[in-house]
């Protein structure tokens, strides 16, 4: 036993045991120091963002996306700043774009997307999937939270454990730009936005585990759409609250940079998928709104409903900043008309302003707009009172008023302080 | 004479003006949460309550408190409403923080002075010394606040509270029972870490020590008999 110990093979065992108790303590305790000092923080409910991109490389970044397809003629590819998916008009026919990490319950995905209208045997996911879409609801994707083109409807879907609710809400859906946001609030809920317009909440069929986000068309099995599916993405973004005040602010998607903000028109250089050839540089056209729009005690980033004529747009209004550029160039609105533009929804009040498109370039000043509408349902009363209360006993982001993240007693005097104010309908 | 008068006078308007305004401002942003009692000694396993209380110049609409405590020290039995505003909708003690949101129900109905927000009624599980910490971020809105009807954060100052549980050798005995429990799981990987280091080091050894001139046969494709050499 004594030669055994004095022997140089066990003494080399030794060293190498102890040597890496040392590491391992080193690792673990600096790893424990970091946890504690993050339990010390205070939470300030700033945005990590987990994935952002803008799609201005010349090719697809492959660490952090994936692609697939069928048929020759379906791709997946970058093009002028969007990642263009093509669906050839094919049975059995599928183009995906998904993101290689996945991500958990809490997070948000928000993508600005321009996708062709509905039509029989098309099928478009864009959301929260484990899998691309199938020929209907109860295809594909097993673990999901999508926003959904099923034939010709629009849809929204939330799917777990062999289960799924899938309702209609709206039929025949257009082609153009959108944004849409989807919010894994929790294990139990989850909310669809389109254009800051919420479709569905959703409380059952909740997907419970990491999934990755994912861009997907589909044909049928035996059948196929009368043309292309295809869908243009000019960004992606995910993110999730986090309870660290340090922090780095999250990147702004491109859109946001200049002027209009998760508009509905695509930039001058990407011609929409229906209408590639379509020019927009006659006189006769309005080419872009300037808002001047302040909304007393706004704290976070707010997505506008902005609505005239066949115009239907999301602005999003900052903090302090009170001009805003609306690009409508895509849309052919004559000049030489009054147009009445609806500006508000969900907790703003909606206020209409006519002006008369005399230019391709109108200055509107649309003026203050007042926030509250906790119900949206165009007046501040005893109504958003009872639901705010609700929201806050829930701690529900849904009665964040001021959005700055809280649900708390700021936003309950801004509904006070705006108490019987009633919206222009 | 006129024109110099005129001139005082204006002088005189623009200063009286600026500096009330500056009083209203520096009034408006001058409110206190306040935990009362601010230090107390108690025993492991007692009762004891904390009142949060609010002091303001300004009226207030509302207001959001939010402690940070040490769960393995302190317990919150219950929360009790105060005086100060009409209801307190929002009690919530989670993993060691507790979130207070306070209303008036009406515009008019407004808070200024000092009154008690809240009383807490707490519960020491276990010794040591341990400290009641109100969030607060100055410029924040998603931390406490204290709500003017003008929809204006107008709280400035927070408090703090430093609470003694058991006599000294509990506390002691407390703390060296809380940072073994702390350091177990540490314990526990390295040992596992180190078994699993150990027996991968002999079976590499086992590897080198194995003769290495053997014989190994080419692969063969399945669908095609073997070439004759």
């Amino acid at each position: 036993m004594l030669e055994k110990l004095k022997s140089h093979s066990f003494r080399q065992d030794i060293y190498l045991f102890l040597t890496f108790i040392l590491f391992a303590s080193i690792v673990i305790t600096v790893d424990s120091l970091s946890t504690l000092r993050n339990t010390q923080t205070q939470a300030t409910h700033t945005i990590e963002t987990l994935l952002f991109d803008d799609f201005n490389s010349s090719s697809l970044n492959t660490t952090l996306w994936g692609s697939a397809v069928t048929r020759s003629n379906s791709h997946v590819q970058i093009s002028n700043g969007t990642v263009r998916i093509k669906v050839d008009n094919l049975p059995d026919t599928y183009a995906q774009l998904y993101s290689k990490k996945s991500f958990p319950v809490g997070s948000t995905f928000e993508t600005r997307i321009n996708v062709t209208g509905g039509q029989s045997y098309d099928h478009k996911t864009i959301g929260f999937s484990n899998s691309r879409a199938g020929s209907d609801c109860s295809n594909g994707e097993t673990e999901a939270v999508v926003w959904r083109g099923g034939d010709k409807d629009k849809r929204v879907l939330a799917e777990s454990g062999g289960s799924v609710t899938c309702p209609i809400i709206q039929s025949s859906y257009p082609a153009g730009w959108r944004t849409i946001k989807i919010v894994r609030v929790s294990s139990s809920e989850a909310r669809i936005y389109e254009d800051g317009v919420l479709l569905k909440t959703f409380n059952s069929n909740i997907p419970t585990g990491n999934l990755p986000v994912r861009i997907s068309g589909y044909t049928h099995e035996t059948s196929w759409p009368s043309t292309e599916i295809w869908m243009y993405v000019d960004w992606v973004k995910v993110t999730k609250p986090k309870a660290h005040s340090t922090a780095p602010p999250p990147s702004l998607p491109k859109s946001s940079k200049g002027t209009s903000s998760g508009g509905s028109s695509p930039p001058a250089a990407q011609p929409s998928p229906t209408d590639a050839t379509k020019t927009s540089s006659s006189k006769n056209i309005l080419n872009s709104l300037n808002l001047k729009i302040s909304i007393p005690y706004l704290l976070g980033k707010i997505n506008l409903p902005i609505k005239f004529s066949k115009v239907s747009k999301s602005l999003e209004v900052l903090p302090g900043r009170v001009e805003y550029s609306v690009n409508v160039r895509g849309d052919e609105i004559l000049l030489g008309k009054v147009y009445t533009l609806t500006v508000g929804g969900g907790k703003v009040l909606s206020k209409k302003v006519r002006f008369n498109a005399k230019a391709p370039k109108m200055k509107v000043n649309v003026g203050s707009l007042i926030l509250g509408d906790v119900n949206s349902d165009s007046v501040i009363n005893n109504g958003d009172d009872d639901l705010f209360v609700d929201f806050l006993v829930g701690q529900s982001v849904d009665g964040d008023v001021n959005a700055d993240g809280a649900t708390n007693s700021l936003d309950w005097a801004i509904i006070l302080k705006n108490f019987d104010k009633i919206g222009d309908r | 004479m006129t024109i110099t008068k005129l001139l005082i006078t204006s002088g005189l308007i623009i200063f009286s003006t600026t500096s009330f305004s500056q009083v209203a401002l520096a009034q408006e942003k001058n409110s206190e949460i306040i935990l009362y009692p601010s230090y107390r000694e108690v025993r492991v396993g007692e009762n004891f309550k904390i009142d949060v209380l609010a002091k303001s110049d300004a009226p207030l609409i509302g207001g959001d408190v939010k402690i940070s405590f040490d769960p393995r020290v302190i317990e919150v039995v219950s929360i009790d409403t105060g005086q100060a505003f009409d209801s307190v909708p929002l009690k919530k003690v989670e993993e060691g923080k507790i979130t207070i949101t306070a209303i008036n129900e009406r515009e008019g109905n407004l808070f200024s002075g000092v009154g008690r927000v809240v009383t807490l009624n707490l519960k020491t599980i276990d010794a040591g010394d341990t400290s009641l910490k109100v969030d607060f971020d100055p410029g924040a809105s998603t931390d406490s606040n204290l709500t003017s009807a003008e929809v204006s954060d107008t709280l400035a100052k927070v408090d703090s509270s430093t609470y003694i549980v058991g006599g000294p050798l509990e506390r002691a005995v407390g703390s060296a029972k809380r940072f073994v429990m702390a350091v177990a799981p540490l314990f526990i990987f390295l040992i596992f870490a180190g078994i699993v280091a150990y027996v991968g080091f002999r079976w590499w050894k086992y590897r080198e020590q194995q003769p290495k001139d053997v014989f190994i046969p080419r692969k063969v494709p399945l669908d095609k008999p073997p070439e004759a050499s």
